[in-house]
């Protein structure tokens, strides 16, 4: 106690700044946390929240009644990874290749450029999407294909193409952001080990692979961990609008977050759906703890905690 | 130090990624409110000082409805309503409409204060409403406050809005039959001189939309009825609450409760759909469209429900005039008496007022008249002195006058002048296409699927997979259907349907 009074006198100011995220965090994840119960409950509107009947895990039920929950479950998970470990590799090339610009003006073009989808809406992308797939007017039926002189394809109704279609449209959109912490890691890297590494005859790929690469990985490591807690959690828009709803489409575009929509759209089950939400948190929660244990074991300088 | 800097923050970060689930379930603030019911309070704040003051205590309801129109148009109405309703029952309402399903939901799971709500938006209907304890139980309402509506309405309808007994909702004075086929347009058809029956059969169908295939190649025969592969479908069953567990058909005797689709009638239908798709008579995109006025582009038909009047309501909202072929003689069930209607929330601050008011829209035909179809002068007139038939003002657009005239989603629509375009005897139209619907023996049964929830919401994810592209032809039936019904009844379609069906038995075993 009188350790904690000395550091608080010392570093007061830091505690200060400290305070508007900590009250922030307070007042929106830690106080609604008590809506957990929720989903142990048969919530009614009527009752309210503590009235509503405990119901024990029944609400959990529907998302391993039946063979869908494999799909569900596989697909978010699979897809998450593909999203972490491209969207990584991807985000670090970029960011590299950036730096390597010298023009300041063109890389600040580039920047925005990448930077651009990032900000547009879900439900945009899914319209341009629509765009190139519909068998209608979509560009890539009837322009592309019909110049190379191929049959259309109809892609809403086709699978094997999605889980390329979505990886493509996930890392296009996301890129642009993660390339910006990277970047910015990388503009942080001291010069003098460039420097140095050029006095040693280091060329540029071995400037790039024995001072850039080490340098980002304490970032890679984080931001990979964060990625982590997400993985039982989908881009509704993106498994949802972009392949508008289509029905044959759903063995590869289901995810936890779609079922629980396609399932409960009808019923309007809150319980049902709070269940679904506690379940992708916990997943989430123990993810991101063993990844950090893990990784503390190998190297303790990079763990989150 | 750093090292619990770090500590810290990284727990925070953990603890954020679990808590981030509160915020889609427990969260009991209002935010449905925002900007829709804060700006009239004012306006009508003088108002109610005068008339408060030789009438006691004035009232403020609010009335929720449906279809679009602007904030400040809904003032007005419900400032030209209030003046009617502050003599007669001592109330002043304010008016809201527009609002979707996802508002609808969060106002009423947060107990917001609400004293009428037109529910149909909501996904479900009445059965969700009930389910979810959303409704306040009507019948000691209505006994006392309730006589005049009573009057006007058709006992049988009013039978279909209980649930275990209880009244939750009064039906609306609009078509309690159902009757379905195909609306096509005039213009084309007339052009290939197509006689088109007034009571036809999908071979007919068949025969027109090849005939149109031929003469226009680049028009789609037939589209969805809205976005997203959406359809009305044809079949004449009793969906029975939700289309999973049905009775075939409504027109025989039968009660036994049976999987739609693996009912013969939908198997075939999907194969006729799907031979049609194979010949180019559907829209190629019809399943993922994200267009809803389809007729009013390159369209040529559609699915369509069919009442007295639909053609000049199709042509209200599309501007295109159609020709109608019914394939479903009327027959009535319990979801289309009481879809569509009004229910005093569980939330209202004055369900005896509520009441009162309810009371007035079905017998004061200036209220009734005044929310179905705006201000005189602004939103429509009398098109000459017998004020029998409205029309819309000159110089302002029939589709976009600001207060949009949904007349079928207000409790009477029946004593209000028709519109201009529409038979005259529309209203005795409408009574009798009600009267002549045939009931389906499970009329008045109201289907309580809490017992099954899970298994419903399984089958409803089966049934997203499959239904949509199955009823469009996009898939094929031969491969397709099998699958889907046996995943269905891995999802446990067979417990929905016994529930179902002893719920069922047990209903008619009390109406005996």
């Amino acid at each position: 106690m009188k350790k904690f009074g000395k550091t608080m006198k010392r570093f007061w100011p830091l505690y200060l700044m400290f305070m508007p995220g900590v009250i922030f965090l307070f007042i929106n994840c830690y106080i609604p946390m008590f809506g957990i119960q929720i989903a142990f409950r048969q919530y009614n509107a009527r009752d309210g929240i503590y009235g509503s009947p405990w119901c024990g895990l029944s609400n959990f039920e529907f998302l391993f009644r039946t063979s869908d929950a494999f799909v569900m479950i596989r697909n978010t998970l699979l897809y998450n990874l593909v999203f972490i470990a491209l969207g990584t590799v991807l985000a670090v090339a970029i960011a590299i290749i950036l730096n390597e610009v010298r023009n300041k003006r063109a890389k600040q073009l580039y920047q925005t450029i990448i930077l651009i989808p990032y900000l547009i809406s879900m439900v945009i992308v899914s319209y341009l999407a629509f765009a190139f797939l519909s068998s209608g007017n979509g560009y890539i039926n009837n322009s592309l294909l019909a110049a190379l002189g191929k049959e259309p394809i109809d892609w809403y109704n086709t699978p094997k193409y999605w889980p390329v279609i979505l990886v493509i449209i996930n890392v296009w959109k996301n890129l642009g952001y993660n390339m910006i912490l990277y970047y910015a890691t990388i503009c942080g890297i001291d010069h003098t080990l460039y420097e140095a590494a050029v006095v040693d005859g280091a060329n540029r790929w071995q400037q790039i692979r024995n001072v850039t690469l080490p340098s980002l990985r304490s970032t890679i490591i984080i931001l990979t961990l964060m990625a982590l807690g997400g993985i039982f959690r989908s881009d509704f828009g993106l498994f949802y609008q972009v392949p508008q709803n289509s029905g044959p489409l759903i063995s590869v575009t289901q995810t936890i977050d779609t079922y629980v929509y396609r399932g409960l759209m009808q019923t309007n089950n809150i319980g049902m759906s709070s269940a679904a939400g506690v379940y992708q948190s916990i997943v989430g929660f123990v993810l991101v703890v063993t990844a950090n244990f893990i990784v503390r074991k190998v190297d303790s300088e990079s763990s989150l905690f | 130090m750093m090292r619990l800097w770090k500590r810290g923050a990284a727990v925070l970060l953990a603890c954020l990624t679990a808590a981030s689930l509160a915020a889609c379930g427990g969260n009991t603030d209002s935010s449905g409110d925002s900007g829709n019911t804060s700006g009239d309070s004012n306006a009508s704040g003088s108002e109610s000082a005068g008339g408060a003051a030789d009438n006691g205590e004035i009232v403020k309801l609010v009335v929720w409805g449906v279809g679009t129109a602007d904030t400040e148009d809904c003032n007005e109405v419900a400032a030209a309503v209030s003046e009617i309703t502050r003599e007669k029952i001592g109330v002043e309402i304010e008016l809201v409409r527009g609002q979707d399903a996802e508002q609808i939901n969060l106002a009423l799971s947060s107990g917001e204060p609400i004293d009428l709500l037109n529910y149909n938006n909501v996904n479900g209907q009445l059965a969700t409403i009930v389910r979810n304890s959303y409704a306040t139980g009507l019948d000691e309402l209505v006994e006392q406050y309730g006589q005049g509506a009573l009057e006007v309405i058709n006992p049988v309808d009013l039978d279909a809005c209980r649930f275990g007994g209880v009244l939750y909702a009064l039906p609306d004075m609009k078509d309690t039959s159902h009757s379905a086929g195909f609306s096509m347009r005039k213009d084309i058809v007339d052009e290939l001189g197509i006689t088109v029956p007034e009571m036809g059969t999908y071979d007919d169908m068949y025969e027109i939309l090849k005939k149109v295939h031929e003469a226009y190649p680049d028009m789609y025969p037939l589209v969805p009825t809205w976005a997203g592969g959406g359809m009305q479908e044809s079949f004449p069953v009793d969906p029975l609450g939700d289309n999973m567990g049905v009775l075939e058909n409504a027109f025989d005797d039968s009660t036994e409760v049976v999987n739609y689709y693996a009912m013969d009638s939908y198997r075939e239908f999907c194969e006729m759909m799907y031979k049609w798709n194979q010949e180019g008579l559907i829209m190629p995109d019809a399943t993922t469209t994200t267009e809803n006025n389809l007729l009013s582009g390159n369209g040529f038909a559609m699915f369509e429900n069919w009442k007295p009047g639909k053609e000049f309501e199709n042509y209200k909202s599309t501007g295109k005039e159609v020709v109608f072929m019914k394939v479903v003689e009327p027959y009535k069930f319990t979801d289309c008496s009481n879809g569509n209607s009004f229910i005093i929330p569980f939330s209202s601050p004055h369900p005896e007022k509520a009441m009162e008011l309810w009371n007035l829209m079905y017998t004061d035909p200036e209220v009734s008249n005044l929310l179905i179809n705006g201000i005189e002068g602004k939103h429509w007139v009398y098109t000459d002195d017998s004020k029998t038939t409205i029309t819309t003002p000159e110089g302002v657009d029939p589709n976009a006058s600001g207060y949009s005239s949904v007349d079928w989603s207000w409790p009477n629509q029946q004593i209000t002048p028709v519109w201009e375009g529409t038979d005259t005897d529309l209203w005795e139209q409408l009574n009798k296409f009600n009267n002549e619907g045939h009931p389906s023996p499970a009329h008045g049964f109201s289907w309580d699927s809490s017992s099954v929830m899970n298994q419903v919401t399984a089958c409803n994810n089966v049934i997203s997979s499959y239904h949509t592209a199955l009823r469009w032809g996009t898939m094929d039936p031969a491969e397709n259907l099998p699958k889907f019904i046996s995943e269905l009844e891995a999802a446990g379609m067979d417990e929905i349907i016994a529930e179902k069906q002893r719920q069922l038995d047990e209903f008619l075993a009390n109406k005996q």
